[in-house]
């Protein structure tokens, strides 16, 4: 083999000496040969092949080869291939000439962002996962936070389908009882996180305050996960840092780009549910069970009784929403000055009948850099108006249980009603959920929000190798929120006659400066980066509250419009102060050894005295075994890296004030008809409360390999997260009004990160694929003063176990007959089966068998235990994109695995207790000894309590999801060509396209609050499937 | 001189981040601009006044009168049924279901109650005030924290006695004391309180609804009745009567009792004071005061028929008819049943329309406490109606009572008549002449079921007299509820979430 090889090649060199030498004279000379790919040692079609600095050029043929004609033997050829190094050869008066094309070595010389200033990604020593931007393109969301999901290993993105919904985000595990939640770093800048807007808005807490950028802005994104990566962050690091690059001008003539789309949202999932007639058949032997008479609307000897209305409440309720994103780029700059303008229209309608939820977005964002000398400036300025119509809730339940369990004997619009909809009247029809499709109608609840971010940087090289920095920047959010809710009858219970309207407009600016000194030195083998910084920053939120009732039609939703009577206003006032000084030593040794220290002191005004300032250093080292002499020789192997961190970081994002007992002034007595003002302390406060701190342990292994074709990175890491501030929960005899936070806990998260990515071209076939998996074991290891474990009406979390565990009871059957009710109590000496069954006096034949744990012959609170973790065993995302010639397909896969969680819509429709059946409940009902072992007996009351919370509605909520699928088109050149455009790219594609699990929820990627309730879905409103098509053209 | 330059720039920069805010202390010490802190109050008369105003207005919780306490007293007693779809169920039901906030917020808010009673008592006197309103102050502190744990006692019988604001964990987790021991606790603080409080008439217009010595003189009559100290109790109501601690009488409309429109009147020794019109509009339920809070009840709402309010509670059978058991003088229905009820009788309007068209699901309704005279329904959760929680027709009963228990059964009579006279009952010597205790006591209980029927003193009543354990039948006769009794659960379960929280505890036997 190798001789042949050698054959061949000798026999071409010959050819191409005696070629060569016969046409020295002629006029034109035309020089031949193949051009192969290094790697895979093919012939290369479509190669471009030019002269250098002549029009002329040719594409090599299907084999590869190519002919091309040269006047002057000195000229130059250069051949050029997408992804390929570009090769200049002279021809040297040759007239074959084969050339060997490698890939371009991609990503291993990639600068990446870090705290404070950059750094080679090969030299990265900390846990740092890069973002493929690329991936994240092809899905549409308004958030960014979004779009992570499955997208880097070690972060885990939960959220609901609603638009503009916050979801979740969590970087390795949930380090804070408080605020878990990333900091997010854009162009260089910490931004804020905006408080909390009150109200119906609490929930529209943008994630870490990024709901507001526009992810088309996006250059890179980098995420920050261990202390040796975030301790430059200090006390804000400890929840990782994501670091996003905004895309910045570059040199040349203006480029001007579109990027369009429209999808629409559709829910593709229903919940079985039974009809009118099934419906009221479960219904009237529920009551009968309980001696109630039947309900009259279910009674067909009541004059009451229904039977003409038969309303499938999803099927009304669901529709056909849509999102759809308009963005115009403009980017261009000479050699001192570049630019970047972007404006951006987003919008989207949810899959609920009614005007809410939606959300829109208009930003612009404006980006210069010039350069003068020594000195460097430049900004970033954006500007996002969003206006949010929140999916509007019941008075009692959660908006989703509440539409499911609706039932069919109520109409959804009814205009005898005050307000032209449907209620169910409890006495008649048995029904106390209110009508969701009529509140969503009906009552008004939007927000409106305006984010500015400005920033501005200057640069001067002050001496060779040193560099001043200064970065000040101001983000401003300011909200307004609405609220109107008409006079409206909606049956018995849901009835408002009293229309009012209560607005709250509010702003929350961030002003932050800082100062950084870096110094870079080589000397010799020695590389040295100093960086010394220092920074202040001080925000405020402050908001203003207005009320006023008595609105009649026409409504006119302005406060000025109501009732004089009756107006209220509120407002408050939180203050926070920062100043931090900041270090950090890079150093390297002869390209192999990796030496990063950091060092960070925050002092904060949410502390009290002696307790303000806290220390955050880290230190990490890394080693290039792949710049060995040994591994030198390992021609496939272009990075072999060890790499191993430890570090502290903290978390200061508790709320303002918390150290200060303060006086309520609004406990105001009625005394001779007047209001008596009151005032006395109403909470406890631990003045000793300081920062949450998080040390962190991380070893990764970096390993590149075939021209950087295959990435792989490994991590393990272990997070300790101490002085954890908890609601330590005191009895409520204290006078209490919340539980006093104190730094008493403390928790442990510890997983491995494992990501691949394997990219290959062959010929006009490429493909490239990404996987990520993260594994996450959450422990808490303190909590409170005696450790008392925190128990929801879902959840447990305790000492040795992780945060949220599910919780309740063990279903074990469900007794058959009386006498195995009466006998069910095992050796237990309490049992007397006249006065304490074993579970409850009423426990009938049909009702659940529940565990006696303790084996007492009750079932009570100590019969409860863990029913599983809602931490998943790990989650993972995979992105599998392939081209062939102009047509590129990527599908993205993303799942989570092992964990569980409370199906609040099956417990809802299966509990038999208010509303609507599940079809599952109908078909499977107790109806007689020996008929099911699994479904409880019917009755209203339930006095056994088989609703309970116990496994029975528990369920495995691993998924594997089709996230994304695309399928998009370039147009050739020739065609651009003659449309005069540069670039042109057609797509169509699906989100959420298909999903496998056995949960039968509408999701199992709900929303949750991510931490004590993390396994509870309660209603999480659905995530729709959508159908997108969009076209991106460059003029 | 370059070189020199660029020094001179490097200082420039370092000088200027050290000149910036950010190097002073001061910059980060931030102090709350919403709220004073604790450490400036508690230093003039005007905070001790306040303070004191804070302690009543703990009654304003769900759990005290705001709803929740009369409720779930009415809903067990045998003169009121449940027809709430909502948690209430259980409690009416004896059932055990341990998120159930109805058997949470009575300890929860009550204990507000006694916290903030006891901080008055702790840091007033220490304050450099006029003594003579500082005496005043700490009765009234005292007084407030008597109720709060005769409150507390009788919904949970084996309670924590807390006397003293808690300063740190070390307090925070105490043990349950002997009920003896909180009933004498209560007992020397209404004492206290009744020595030191000014009769009704010595308080300006502007302190009308503050504790009096006539509204501690009953409450310790009350809880020496709840005791049986018979003896001890007779000698006090005796006082009242005599007019020795103001003067009271009964008003001569049954039904000025419970509207807002004759509010304070002669015949209330103490009431919870609320007013529509004072006060923001959002309901208070639990949680930390706010500008915005209403100082009103949502007793009417939920108390008022379906279709007029939440109908979640209905009177019993029971005392539909136990009302009929006597005619007025003049031959008609007792005034007092239409006061406190809606049922179909010539003339009757519902809140302004016929019974016909009104379309009530039961036979009758309550109407005590109810707005139905000023609004067409109560769909407002917001009351404004005063909870007249003692009344001068309660001492009169409670004298005749405490006479029979002592053997002075026919001294029990006239007192009993006054009551009866109001609402033109015949007079009960030519009746009932003659009676034995056990008679009397019957009368008793039958005089008081009428009198303070839905007024949650029922229940009490029924627990004293210890109906649960002798009398069980009777019970279950006037109220099928009743029959889910087990035992033990005559009194609420200790909140779940306390017991575990304070190892201390225990949870009451029976749950």
């Amino acid at each position: 083999m190798q001789q042949q090889l050698l054959l061949k090649r000798g026999g071409l060199l010959i050819g191409a000496v005696l070629l060569g030498f016969s046409t020295v004279f002629a006029q034109k000379i035309t020089v031949r040969g193949t051009v192969r790919d290094a790697a895979g040692n093919t012939e290369m079609p479509g190669v471009n092949v030019v002269v250098k600095g002549k029009a002329t050029g040719v594409i090599t043929d299907a084999n590869g080869s190519y002919s091309i004609q040269i006047d002057n033997p000195a000229d130059t050829l250069v051949f050029s291939f997408v992804g390929y190094v570009t090769q200049r050869i002279g021809v040297d008066g040759r007239s074959t000439i084969d050339v060997t094309m490698t890939e371009e070595v991609q990503k291993l010389e990639e600068v990446v962002v870090v705290g404070y200033g950059t750094q080679k990604k090969s030299d990265l020593t900390g846990a740092v996962s890069v973002v493929r931007t690329e991936n994240l393109e092809r899905i549409k969301s308004n958030d960014i936070s979004r779009l992570l999901q499955g997208q880097a290993s070690g972060v885990m993105v939960q959220s609901s389908g609603e638009p503009g919904a916050a979801p979740v985000v969590r970087i390795r595990g949930v380090g804070s009882f408080t605020n878990s939640s990333p900091l997010y770093v854009v162009d260089g800048v910490v931004i804020a996180e905006p408080q909390a807007f009150g109200g119906q808005f609490q929930g529209a807490t943008p994630s870490g305050g990024i709901a507001d950028f526009n992810p088309g802005d996006i250059e890179s994104i980098q995420v920050l996960k261990d202390a040796s990566a975030t301790a430059i962050y200090g006390a804000r690091g400890a929840n990782g840092v994501i670091i996003i690059t905004t895309k910045r001008g570059k040199k040349g003539d203006i480029q001007v780009s579109y990027d369009g789309s429209y999808g629409v949202k559709q829910l593709n999932k229903y919940m079985k549910v039974t009809n009118r007639k099934q419906f009221q058949e479960m219904n009237n032997l529920a009551r009968l069970n309980d001696d109630l008479f039947p309900a009259p609307a279910n009674d067909s000897t009541s004059a009451y009784y229904i039977d003409s209305i038969d309303t499938d409440w999803q099927k009304e309720a669901f529709t056909r929403g849509y999102v759809t994103e308009h963005s115009l780029t403009f980017m261009g700059g000479k050699d001192n000055s570049t630019y970047m303008l972007n404006l951006n229209y987003y919008d989207e309608k949810g899959i609920i009948v009614g005007p809410g939820p939606s959300y829109t977005r208009y930003s612009v964002r404006v980006n210069t850099d010039h350069k003068k000398g020594k000195l460097k400036i430049g900004n970033s300025f954006y500007y996002a108006y969003s206006h949010q119509r929140k999916l509007t809730n019941s008075q009692w339940e959660n908006t989703v249980i509440g539409l499911v369990i609706s039932i069919p004997t109520v109409p959804v619009y009814d205009s005898r009603m005050k307000g032209g909809y449907g209620g169910g009247i409890d006495t008649i029809h048995d029904q106390i959920a209110g009508n969701i499709v009529g509140f969503n109608n009906l009552k008004r609840l939007w927000l409106n929000r305006s984010r500015f971010i400005g920033s501005v940087y200057g640069e001067y090289e002050l001496l060779p190798g040193l560099n001043y920095r200064l970065n000040l920047s101001y983000d401003r959010s300011e909200f307004f929120n609405h609220e109107f809710i008409p006079e409206f009858a909606i049956g018995s219970r849901h009835v408002n006659t009293i229309a009012f309207l209560d607005e709250t407009r509010g702003e929350n600016p961030y002003a932050i400066m800082e100062h950084t000194l870096t110094y870079n030195k080589e000397i010799g083998k020695h590389a040295f980066t100093l960086m010394a910084g220092y920074t202040a920053q001080y925000d405020y939120y402050r908001d203003l509250y207005g009320y006023a009732q008595g609105y009649k039609e026409p409504y006119q939703e302005v406060l000025y419009a109501g009732s004089s009577e009756k107006r209220t206003t509120d407002g408050h006032l939180y203050e926070h102060t920062m100043i931090s000084y900041l270090g950090r030593l890079n150093y390297s040794w002869n390209d192999m050894l990796l030496l990063t220290a950091n060092f960070r002191r925050d002092g904060s005004s949410r502390f009290g005295p002696g307790n303000k300032w806290g220390n955050f250093p880290s230190v990490s080292a890394g080693f290039k075994l792949s710049n060995l002499e040994f591994f030198k020789n390992i021609s496939y192997l272009n990075l072999l890296k060890i790499r191993a961190g430890y570090g502290i970081t903290g978390n200061d994002k508790i709320g303002d004030y918390l150290y200060e007992t303060s006086v309520n002034k609004n406990a105001g007595y009625v005394l001779g008809g007047q209001l008596a003002p009151g005032t006395i302390q109403t909470q406890f406060v631990d003045q000793s409360i300081k920062w949450e701190k998080r040390i962190s342990k991380n070893i990764g292994i970096d390993v590149a390999m075939f021209n950087n074709r295959l990435e792989f990175s490994g991590e393990y890491y272990y997070n300790d997260a101490r002085d954890l501030l908890v609601n330590s929960p005191i009895p409520m005899s204290t006078g209490k009004i919340a539980d006093p936070v104190t730094n008493l806990a403390s928790m442990t998260n510890q997983g491995i990160e494992l990501s691949l990515t394997y990219r290959k071209k062959e010929g006009d076939f490429q493909y490239e694929l990404t996987g990520n998996i993260t594994t996450l074991k959450n422990k808490v290891t303190r909590l409170g003063q005696n450790n008392d474990p925190i128990i929801t009406s879902f959840s447990k979390t305790e000492v040795g176990h992780s945060m949220g565990e599910l919780y309740g009871w063990v279903f074990e059957g469900i007794f058959q007959t009386d006498d195995e009710i009466n006998k069910y109590a095992p050796g237990n000496a309490k049992y007397d089966p006249n006065k304490h069954a074993f579970q409850n006096r009423s426990t009938k034949p049909g009702d659940v068998k529940f565990k006696d744990l303790n084996n007492d012959g009750i079932i009570d609170d100590n019969d409860k235990t863990y029913l599983g973790v809602a931490f998943p065993k790990f989650t993972y995302g995979i992105n599998t994109t392939f081209g062939y010639k102009n047509v590129e397909l990527s599908i993205f896969f993303q799942g989570s695995y092992g964990n569980k969680a409370f199906n609040g819509v099956y417990a809802a429709l299966n509990s038999y207790k208010e509303g609507n059946y599940s079809l599952e409940s109908y078909e499977n009902y107790w109806r007689g000894p020996g008929s099911t072992n699994k479904y409880p007996r019917l009755t209203k009351t339930d006095p056994n309590q088989n609703n309970r919370v116990s496994d029975r509605f528990i369920q495995d909520a691993s998924y594997l999801k089709v996230q994304n699928i695309q399928l998009a088109y370039n147009f050739p050149a020739k065609v651009t060509r003659s449309l005069h455009v540069q670039a042109l790219r057609v797509y169509v594609s699906s989100q959420n396209f298909l999903t496998f699990t056995k949960y039968t929820g509408y999701d199992p990627d709900f929303a949750n609050d991510g931490l004590l309730y993390r396994g509870l879905d309660g209603g999480s409103f659905p995530n729709p499937t959508t159908y997108l098509a969009g076209v991106k053209v460059t003029f | 001189m370059r070189k020199h330059n660029n020094i001179v720039k490097i200082a420039a920069v370092l000088s200027l981040s050290v000149l910036l805010p950010g190097c002073s202390e001061d910059f980060i010490n931030l102090n709350n601009p919403n709220q004073q802190t604790t450490g400036s109050f508690w230093k003039t008369q005007d905070d001790a006044v306040q303070a004191t105003n804070a302690v009543y207005s703990a009654m304003y919780y769900d759990g005290m009168y705001m709803r929740l306490y009369p409720w779930i007293m009415d809903v067990r007693a045998d003169d009121c049924r449940n027809t709430s779809p909502w948690w209430i169920t259980d409690v009416s039901l004896y059932n055990v279901t341990p998120d159930n906030p109805c058997y949470i917020a009575t300890w929860e808010h009550a204990y507000k109650g006694v916290w903030r009673a006891n901080q008055v008592l702790e840091n007033v006197p220490n304050i450099n005030m006029d003594e003579r309103l500082k005496k005043r102050l700490l009765a009234e502190a005292k007084f407030m924290r008597a109720f709060y744990y005769y409150h507390l006692v009788i919904t949970y019988r084996n309670i924590p006695l807390i006397l003293k604001p808690a300063h740190g964990p070390q307090d925070f987790y105490p043990s349950q004391a002997p009920e003896e021991e909180v009933w004498a606790q209560i007992i020397k603080d209404f004492s206290e309180a009744m020595a030191d409080l000014p009769k009704k008439e010595e308080y300006g217009p502007a302190d009308v609804g503050r504790a009096t010595k006539g509204a501690a003189a009953g409450y310790l009559a009350k809880s020496y009745m709840f005791i049986h100290q018979f003896d001890k109790a007779a000698p006090i109501l005796k006082d009242i009567i005599d007019q020795k601690y103001g003067s009271y009488a009964l008003v001569p409309n049954y039904r000025d009792n419970f509207t807002e429109d004759n509010e304070n009147n002669e015949e209330s020794l103490f009431e919870v004071q609320f007013d529509r019109n004072v006060g923001g509009t959002t309901l208070g339920w639990t949680g930390d005061p706010a500008p915005d809070w209403s100082k009103t009840s949502g007793k009417a709402r939920t108390y008022a028929p379906l279709g007029f309010g939440w109908g979640d509670i209905t009177p019993t059978d029971w005392i539909f008819n136990e009302f009929q058991q006597e005619l007025t003088v003049n031959g008609e229905l007792d005034p007092r049943m239409k006061a406190s009820m809606f049922f179909d009788y010539p003339g009757v309007t519902v809140y302004g329309k016929t019974w016909a068209e009104a379309k009530l699901p039961n036979k009758c309704h309550i109407r005590k406490y109810l707005n139905d005279d000023h609004y067409p329904d109560e769909t407002e959760w917001r009351s404004g109606i005063n909870e007249r929680v003692l009344r001068y027709a309660d001492i009169l009963l409670l004298y005749a009572e405490a006479l029979n228990e002592l053997g002075r059964t026919s001294e029990a009579y006239p007192y009993i008549q006054q009551v009866r006279d109001r609402a033109q009952l015949p007079n009960l010597q030519d009746v009932k002449p003659g009676m034995t205790q056990q008679q009397m006591r019957d009368q008793i209980a039958h005089e008081r079921a009428l009198e303070f029927c839905f007024e949650a003193q029922r229940y009490v009543d029924i627990l004293r007299w210890g109906w649960y354990y002798n009398n069980l039948n009777t019970l279950i006769n006037h109220d099928p509820e009743f029959a889910k009794w087990v035992e033990g659960r005559e009194v609420m379960a200790i909140p779940p979430t306390e017991v575990n929280i304070n190892k201390n505890l225990k949870q009451n036997p029976g749950w």
